[in-house]
């Protein structure tokens, strides 16, 4: 598009606008309300895919006890064994000796209760440092077939828990999300409909000096893309200040236990501006492309 | 200019192989009764209708065959006045006619240079800030062959440009036909206005039931119904 119709593009989509001003302003509240709750969807997939990997973290070690009287060559062995598996990042070996102390540091003023045990009951044993942890599962089946092994202790269930919530946050997430943008498009491409619907004869007449398709579809897609956007600008301050106002809620009511894996407010801010321009001049682009079809065929 | 024949079914056979040649400059009218094909023929003609087979050749170029991007194109290169004048209700006499040219991107310069050249030619120059609802019917038909004109199209078709107007009023409007005729500019002209016809002289192609059923020049509209 030249700049020399660009002007006349302006002109006339905000007279378009000012016209059907009720209709303008019952799109634009319905690309914010989509975008509102797609908003509030994508702060909780950004917050509990951030907190699932904290998580993860946590969980990334499986603890392996060894059988009592295997030789030093014997436990080596396991433990290079180990390290070649997929998905291992380190082996550390505890001895039975480290594990008592560590476990009177644990209990600490109860600790003098172990003093009195005549023999130390606890194992030697490796903990393994997964690099992955989709890995875990394999890892844990391939050291339990190995001779000399007492136990293998993992969280297993919790990291799948883990995986699987979080699968399927996103999954429902992303199927409401498509949904409320076709919705939304709809909404706008009756709007502008309606603006088409009263120019048709312009349209018609506009067609027969010879103007370009896309010469006509200007100002209506710069109608669409303004409401989209004006939506999006709505949308996304009304999620600043909740987002702001719950964050700051939580770190109060929790301190730090689970704000520390909250997402500061300043970082989702630009991702959801971002995002939400996109989509909203999208939906509001495709909205008049779509209303359009049918005058444009002439 | 224009070599046709083509025949156009959707059922209905509106036009069947039609051959004509109208030659650069020429002044031609279109008569026939309502539904012989007129209007298809002239829809054909801008491309708003494809002929089902042959060829329609506008300027050098086969338009059956044109692409869809390329109709605007055509569509500059002929100006359209219809019966019922299909002004905007809502912009000047002086708008209607930049509007024309706005879509072709010209500069507002051209613009304003141009527009009252063709007002004065169809004699409206001091009419220029009014609307359309406030002038005569004469008067309205005056400004939408302005607007066909603004462009310097070397086609002009005119729908039945009489067709709600008075005879003298028609008179009038066919004198600024001519006029741009001599500026060389092609006029077809499809009418029922039998006392027009024969008033003119030029040449006359009558259309029934979708085929040419005469062309000749210096005609009369010939129907003794």
């Amino acid at each position: 598009m030249r700049i020399k119709s660009f002007g006349y593009n302006v002109k006339e989509c905000f007279k378009n606008l000012w016209r059907n001003r009720m209709m303008s302003v019952a799109s634009i509240s319905s690309v914010a309300a989509t975008l509102l709750i797609l908003g509030i969807i994508f702060v909780l997939i950004v917050n509990i895919s951030a907190m699932t990997q904290v998580a993860k973290d946590q969980f990334d070690t499986v603890q392996v006890y060894l059988d009592e009287g295997l030789s030093i060559e014997q436990i080596e062995d396991l433990g290079t064994k180990m390290f070649k598996l997929q998905g291992v990042q380190d082996v550390v070996f505890e001895a039975k000796a480290d594990a008592l102390e560590k476990m009177k540091l644990d209990w600490d003023q109860n600790g003098y209760l172990l003093d009195g045990l005549e023999s130390n009951p606890l194992p030697n044993s490796y903990i393994i440092i997964l690099d992955d942890i989709n890995y875990a599962s394999y890892i844990v089946t391939s050291i339990e077939s190995y001779d000399g092994i007492e136990e293998v202790k993992y969280y297993q269930e919790v990291i799948e828990n883990i995986i699987k919530i979080t699968d399927v946050i996103r999954r429902v997430g992303l199927f409401i999300m498509v949904v409320l943008i076709a919705i939304s498009t709809f909404i706008i491409s009756n709007t502008i409909k309606i603006a088409v619907h009263a120019r048709r004869r312009e349209i018609n007449i506009m067609k027969y000096v010879g103007a370009t398709n896309w010469f006509i579809r200007g100002p209506f897609l710069l109608e669409g893309i303004i409401l989209g956007v004006l939506g999006a600008l709505i949308a996304a301050t009304a999620i600043y200040f909740a987002y702001k106002y719950s964050y700051n809620a939580i770190m109060d009511q929790f301190y730090m236990f689970i704000s520390a894996y909250l997402i500061r407010v300043q970082v989702i801010i630009k991702d959801v501006v971002f995002l939400f321009v996109i989509i909203g001049s999208g939906i509001g682009a495709l909205g008049s492309i779509a209303s359009l079809r049918k005058y444009l065929d002439v | 200019m224009l070599n046709v024949s083509k025949r156009y079914d959707n059922g209905v056979v509106a036009v069947s192989n039609m051959n004509l040649n109208i030659k650069h400059g020429d002044f031609v009218f279109l008569v026939g009764p309502s539904g012989a094909g007129k209007s298809t023929f002239i829809k054909m003609l801008l491309k708003e209708v494809n002929a089902t087979t042959g060829k329609v050749i506008v300027d050098d170029l086969d338009i059956t065959k044109l692409h869809r991007r390329k109709v605007p194109e055509l569509r500059r290169k002929i100006g359209v006045v219809f019966q019922d004048f299909r002004l905007l209700p809502n912009k000047t006499v002086y708008e209607n006619i930049a509007f024309a040219m706005e879509i072709t991107e010209a500069k507002p310069r051209d613009i304003r240079k141009h527009v009252p050249m063709v007002l004065s030619i169809v004699g409206l120059a001091d009419k220029q800030k009014m609307y359309p609802s406030e002038l005569s019917g004469g008067e309205q038909q005056r400004v939408s062959i302005a607007r066909a004109i603004i462009n310097n199209p070397p086609i002009l078709i005119a729908d039945e440009p009489t067709g709600n107007l008075d005879p003298d009023t028609s008179k009038e409007i066919m004198k600024l036909l001519l006029q741009i005729n001599r500026r060389g500019t092609t006029v077809l002209m499809a009418t029922h206005d039998r006392e027009i016809v024969n008033l003119m002289k030029q040449r006359v192609i009558a259309v029934e039931k979708g085929r040419v059923v005469r062309d000749e020049l210096g005609g009369k509209y010939g129907y003794e119904d």
